[in-house]
């Protein structure tokens, strides 16, 4: 025995007294830990979903329009650079060999019919190829590189 | 407001048990303190009170009158699971009769007060294994209780109650079982775990063994004698 007892000292076995009353905790609670999952779980749903969601939301008013000159001439860059400035209109991409101009156009404020009228006003006979959902002709654009890398 | 100037305050403490048509009153009106890491024996004859009294200290025999603080807190005004994580974080017990779960190893025996204390598993087994090597026991870790000498099986139980590092040691008779001489092994053990810091209060009514501690709390029909 070291003869000598020790004075009280409340300080001494703080720690241990917080962790009988509560006041500190005895490591991460079955409720804690149970909430943490479940928001690792929500977040990953949410990492997964939300982008696609979004994006949806973002061009599901959106169409593609393609068109074709006559003889396949070569798109002018002045007509691409005038529809491009049209009201509503998002894209407009010439393919590769510049015959094909594709628009991608919010359909709730600009239609076909008035990229027409810009074509004629430069002399321009144009003919609708296709009028397709935007998303829808990315997927299949998307299946058609997979396929080709196969 | 109670002033606490003491490791452990004992305060106008009873306890009464009902036989039959009779109260009998086991421990009246106490009164007395208890210091950090002093060395205390309650000593008092068979059925005087003194273990009783032990197990008040303990937090584990809700007493009929009187209070007790235990490093400032009211021990019996604490909800149930509060007196268990006391029991937890400051009591280590020794038992005469040692106590050991017969079908589980030395280690498994010693790491059990670490169960609910949520440390890692790792953590748990390194802390087992110094208790073990401290008592002279790591050659024996795997054995079973009853492959063990009485000496061996009561510093199985005093690492036990030390592994979680308890400020308060309460050892009922700890060498009633004992030859003479395991008995001062065991008293020296328990004397340098003293000198570590501990507190520790022993029940006994060897009067041989009174000689290790630097108080005797006597005990005569429940009352402080």
């Amino acid at each position: 025995m070291k003869g000598v007892t020790m004075a009280y000292d409340p300080e001494k076995y703080r720690d241990k007294r917080e962790k009988v009353l509560g006041i500190q905790s005895r490591g991460i609670s079955f409720g804690i830990l149970s909430s943490l999952i479940a928001l690792v779980i929500l977040f990953g749903i949410s990492f997964i979903t939300v982008p696609g969601a979004v994006s949806y939301i973002k061009t599901k008013h959106l169409d593609d329009a393609i068109y074709k000159l006559e003889n396949d001439a070569a798109w002018p860059a002045n007509v691409v650079e005038q529809v491009n400035i049209m009201e509503g209109v998002k894209t407009v991409i010439k393919d590769k060999h510049d015959t094909r101009l594709v628009i991608t156009f919010d359909r709730r404020i600009v239609q076909p019919s008035m990229f027409t009228v810009v074509f004629k006003k430069y002399d321009l006979t144009a003919t609708l190829l296709n009028q397709v959902n935007h998303r829808q002709r990315q997927t299949t654009l998307k299946q058609e590189k997979e396929l080709e890398a196969s | 407001m109670t002033k606490i100037n003491h490791l452990i305050q004992v305060e106008d403490l009873g306890k009464d048990y009902q036989s039959g048509d009779t109260t009998v009153n086991a421990i009246q009106n106490m009164d007395f303190s208890i210091d950090d890491e002093e060395f205390v024996t309650i000593m008092g004859q068979s059925g005087s009170g003194k273990s009783t009294l032990l197990s008040i200290l303990g937090g584990l025999n809700h007493p009929s009158s009187g209070k007790i603080f235990v490093d400032s807190l009211d021990l019996y005004s604490l909800s149930t699971e509060q007196r268990a994580d006391f029991r937890s974080e400051y009591i280590g017990f020794i038992f005469h009769s040692f106590q050991l779960i017969s079908y589980l190893t030395v280690l498994e025996n010693v790491k059990l007060p670490m169960a609910v204390t949520g440390q890692k598993k790792k953590k748990k087994n390194s802390m087992a294994l110094d208790v073990i090597d401290r008592m002279g026991l790591t050659s024996k870790k795997d054995r079973l209780p009853d492959q063990l000498s009485g000496g061996e099986q009561e510093r199985v139980a005093i690492a036990r109650a030390i592994v979680n590092k308890p400020p308060i040691i309460l050892a009922d008779e700890p060498t009633g079982n004992l030859d003479t001489h395991t008995a001062k092994d065991i008293m020296g053990l328990l004397k340098s775990l003293n000198q570590d810091g501990h507190t520790i209060i022993m029940v006994t009514h060897n009067p041989e063994m009174e000689a290790f501690s630097g108080r005797t709390i006597n005990v005569k029909d429940g009352n402080l004698a």
